[in-house]
């Protein structure tokens, strides 16, 4: 019964059960802690259990919940390729962390920790589904949760964050499914499915790629729908003003994982079915992807408070992601699925430690803070190797793939790489600088009593972010490898 | 036996058994003895299927279209009886009647989905508008239930009236009041001036049925005077009924009337109603404090919505409209189930009166916001799979109006569904406020509602199955070819 195909099945499996049983009355973080470090282990073997070599998509299973012609036909299809599979190892190391982090300390516990199981299960739903519905729907799974998180456990202004939040990614998510079923009526009567795999077959049996005018209907329909929900600018506005409200675990679980879906969609329908599309957008996706890197880069520096700050940080480098989109080759593809990963590392790390600065400063405006690496040592140290790594320093993994990204796009768009290379000494100015005035500096009277993270029995959720963010930085071969001949297989299946 | 004539026997049978009852006694008595009569009824469907074809000199006919809608009605009204004994216990209802009448409204919808002539749906279709008259009164000592009955009789009779008006000018110009002979001599044959006018009419007729804007102006006024079970009678069942004539009598002909006048008449009609019904359910429902007034206006949202799958005329349209009809009925049963249930307790249907319900009943709560969701067509829930299903109609006629109109209304609908849950989650419960006690048969009717819709959104493929089989058979179709 247990074999290494039913792997992605279980994965989704557990969480459920976690959340009956901690619906049910059991220990909620235990219960949480105990999903988390399953489903990580269950990745790991995953991981360990894919041919790389072969590539392509492995471990499937197909159900059909929906066969009726008339209507649609759906399958519940899971599994994982080359693309998908270090993001499924992101939410599950991003998972077990931000439940790690997680208090229980809150009022009503259970139903928040049902909640953070929620957006986890949705997410890892989303990378390891392959039909359309699934994939659109997993995702729908975590956004609900997400609006309950920041609306009830939230701070400062939760209630309009939350609203505008859920309101800017139900319409994005509208326009995604438009776009959806676009694809879906392309194919003629008897080839249309949900089902990913044998859309792409059905792809290679039809004479050609999908006729050039209907390329130009759909690919903007998901660049928008997939762009809203990356916070491609100008629909960004969400972002920082909802993360700045959330509560640590969920925009940890936002931030780090949910975010990459857009992306990961972006790439598992754009290389495959509209190659002709995406080129006839890229100037204005070029123009967009810089207003992210740079103008949202100034409004960055501007920032006053942490986690506003680190919620336009984390749109702006979502710039590098989508000029990785837009090189749309192979190096180019495989440093943004590298820096997806590393970014949401990285992303849950910073956001998750400033919820502990926070704690012990009772505030996050910059001006008042000051001097904290005295008091804790620590907590500086994995900040400050956060920041190094959103900075993009060699060595950890966000480097790795910044680097392969600027190389991709540097054939086809040298002037667009060189503007967006600004974006590295932008970003290293307010990293560094906000890390001068949190943990250098004078020390702050309201920190005398500060203290640091006690051990690694509180520390350690974020060193697991920043082993594995130094593992992915000083060997990416370990998931270049590994991404490279599915990406090829996409390719190939565009016809290219 | 036709399951009409079952039904109607039965609900005969249990008014002169109230009649020669002793007074005094119990009349939820008369409310179980119903909802037994509409399960048998509805197991003979399975157990006895009716033979397919017309009967009754062809004014009647049997196929999978009408199996599907005969198994709707029931379970609606099983569901709309039940909601009705538990209501009568905390706003007493001194006559038995009340848990009978529903039967006869429905004996007049499965008509209605049977008919296979104008005459039939007319004589239907009246049983069915008068006896919603005596439901909506039904409270007459309560004035919000005597306005709302007035406003219904009135705007009621003038949809009758046009609605009669029409088929009159149909039956003139085209000297058969059979659907099927209808549809083929139009199929054959120009339009010309007076079935112009008879369908412009009948259409007109229709959109009152279905509070489909610019006929809608009655739906929020009535939803909020009626009593809460004649108002989730009305959301579900009334607008089925309006959804199975326009079926029957234009899009399920597609064939028939492909390229013809009519079908170039109707179809652009049926898509500006959408458009209307969309926009205006959807925002004027923003400002709506009353839960019950708000789901008026959401449902005529709801009815744009099905009149998009409609003006598509398709299978895939038809196959849509079905499944968003199946879906949505769930959600619409259960979400006044549970405002039924609170409306005495909470104080009133007011939204702040919802404050902190995750609280006092996170049972009821969690059901509301499923059933609130589901409509909003938020994934996973079933709800979203209608919405999928007409939107998909649209993009394959390559309708963009009704797509852009589709997804503004749903992302607006989404505002002031989540309006209700915020304040069932968000806020805090008045300090007086206690918990709130649920019968056990009531928490199950909710549990087994919610559980449906969460289900269906992930495994859709039981209702696939059922709508399937109402395209499947179709009659008039096979009764065409004869003809020809």
């Amino acid at each position: 019964m247990f074999s290494s195909t039913s792997i992605p099945v279980w994965m989704l499996i557990i969480p459920v059960l976690g959340m009956l049983a901690i619906a049910s009355g059991l220990p909620a973080k235990r219960i949480a802690l105990g999903v988390g470090g399953l489903n990580l282990l269950l990745s790991f073997i995953l991981f360990g259990a894919y041919d790389a070599v072969t590539g392509g998509y492995q471990m499937l299973t197909r159900v059909p919940v929906l066969e009726l012609p008339e209507l649609f036909m759906i399958h519940f299809l899971v599994g994982v390729d080359g693309v998908s599979l270090p993001l499924v190892l992101l939410t599950t190391i991003v998972s077990l962390s931000a439940f790690a982090v997680a208090s229980e300390e809150v009022k009503r516990p259970k139903e928040f920790f049902i909640c953070l199981l929620a957006v986890s299960f949705g997410s890892l739903g989303a990378f390891l589904s392959l039909d359309l519905f699934f994939l659109y729907i997993f995702h729908e799974v975590a956004l609900i949760p997400t609006f309950l998180l920041i609306g009830v456990w939230g701070t400062r202004d939760r209630k309009f964050a939350a609203t505008q939040l859920t309101l800017y990614l139900a319409f994005g998510s509208l326009i995604l499914l438009i776009g959806l079923l676009g694809l879906y009526f392309v194919f003629p009567p008897d080839f249309r499915t949900f089902d990913l795999v044998e859309l792409q077959q059905r792809l290679g049996e039809m004479q050609g790629p999908i006729p050039l005018d209907l390329q130009k209907v759909i690919y903007p329909l998901l660049l928008i729908g997939f762009g809203i929900l990356v916070s491609l600018f100008p629909f960004h506005s969400w972002a920082p003003a909802g993360y700045a409200a959330s509560p640590a675990p969920a925009v940890m679980l936002h931030a780090g994982i949910l975010k990459k879906f857009g992306l990961y969609g972006l790439i598992r329908l754009g290389v495959p079915f509209f190659q002709d599309g995406v080129a006839v957008y890229a100037e204005l996706l070029a123009f967009l992807l810089l207003g992210n890197i740079l103008y949202i880069g100034f409004v960055t520096l501007a920032q006053k408070d942490l986690n506003l700050m680190l919620g336009y940080s984390s749109v702006m480098h979502m710039g590098y992601l989508f000029l990785g989109l837009l090189s749309m080759n192979l190096i180019g593809l495989t440093g943004m699925v590298v820096l997806m990963v590393a970014h949401g590392l990285s992303a849950a790390l910073l956001f998750g430690l400033a919820s502990s600065i926070r704690e012990r400063a009772g505030t996050l405006v910059l001006k008042d803070l000051g001097g904290l690496a005295t008091k804790a040592p620590h907590l500086a140290f994995l900040f400050i190797m956060g920041a190094f790594a959103s900075i993009g320093l060699p060595g950890l993994g966000n480097f790795a793939g910044e680097v392969l990204i600027f190389f991709g796009a540097w054939t086809a768009y040298p002037v667009v790489t060189a503007l967006a290379l600004w974006g590295v000494v932008i970003s290293a100015v307010y990293m560094l600088r906000a890390v001068r005035d949190i943990f250098f500096g004078e020390l702050n009277p309201v920190l005398e009593k500060a203290r640091d993270l006690r051990g690694l029995s509180e520390s350690w959720p974020y060193v697991l972010l920043v082993v594995a963010l130094l593992v992915v930085g000083c060997y990416p071969r370990i998931l270049t490898d590994m991404i490279q001949p599915s990406l090829i297989q996409l390719f190939e299946s565009a016809g290219l | 036996m036709n399951p009409e004539i079952l039904l109607l026997l039965w609900a005969i049978g249990l008014v002169i058994f109230e009649a020669f009852r002793a007074p005094g006694k119990d009349p939820r008595v008369l409310g179980w003895l119903s909802m037994t009569g509409v399960a048998l009824v509805l197991i003979a469907t399975w157990v006895f299927p009716p033979l397919e074809g017309l009967s009754w000199k062809n004014l009647y006919q049997t196929d999978g279209m009408s199996l599907f809608f005969h198994r709707l009605f029931l379970v609606v009204t099983y569901f709309v009886v039940w909601m009705s004994i538990d209501y009568s216990k905390r706003f007493p209802i001194a006559r038995a009647e009340f848990f009978v009448f529903p039967l006869f409204t429905t004996v007049g919808m499965m008509l209605l989905a049977s008919a296979a002539d104008l005459v039939t749906i007319f004589v239907a279709l009246e049983l069915v508008t008068i006896s919603f008259y005596v439901l909506v009164a039904y409270q007459r000592n309560r004035s919000e239930s005597l306005e709302a009955a007035t406003k219904y009789l009135i705007i009621g009779g003038l949809s009758t009236a046009f609605l009669v008006y029409g088929l009159a000018f149909l039956y003139g110009g085209l000297k058969t009041l059979s659907l099927a002979e209808i549809a083929a001599y139009l199929a054959l044959n120009p339009i010309n001036s007076l079935v112009m006018l008879g369908i412009l009419l009948v259409v007109v007729g229709l959109a009152f049925k279905l509070a489909a804007v610019p006929f809608h102006v009655w739906a929020p006024d009535v939803y909020q005077g009626a009593p809460t079970p004649v108002t989730a009678f009305l959301a579900t069942g009334s607008k089925a009924a309006g959804v199975v004539i326009l079926i029957r009598m234009f899009t399920e002909y597609d064939a028939a009337f492909a390229g013809a006048a009519a079908k170039v008449l109707v179809q652009p009609l049926l898509g500006f109603l959408a458009i209307g019904s969309l926009l205006l359910g959807t925002f004027a429902a923003l400002p709506q404090r009353n839960l019950k007034r708000l789901l008026g206006y959401s449902s005529i949202g709801h009815a744009g919505f099905i009149l998009i799958g409609l003006s598509c005329y398709t299978d895939r349209g038809n196959a849509a409209v079905l499944m968003y009809l199946a879906v949505y009925l769930i959600a619409a049963l259960l979400a006044f189930f549970i405002i039924s249930q609170l409306s005495e307790v909470l104080g009133g249907d007011e939204i702040q009166h919802y404050a902190g319900l995750g609280q006092r009943s996170p049972l009821l709560a969690f059901g509301l916001a499923v059933a609130f969701v589901s409509m909003a067509g938020i994934p996973p829930l079933a709800g979203f799979l209608g919405k999928l299903g007409v939107l998909g109609a649209a993009w394959e006629v390559e309708n963009s109006n009704l797509l852009i109109a589709g997804v503004v209304a749903g992302t607006v609908g989404l505002y002031y569904y989540l309006n209700i849950v915020r304040a069932m989650y968000w806020q805090e419960p008045s300090a007086s406020a206690g918990p709130i006690r649920v019968e056990i048969l009531i928490r199950m009717t909710v549990i087994f509602l919610t559980a449906g819709l969460i289900i269906f959104g992930f495994y859709p493929q039981p209702i696939a199955r059922t709508v399937e089989d109402a395209l499947r058979l179709h009659g008039p179709d096979s009764f065409l070819a004869e003809t020809r």
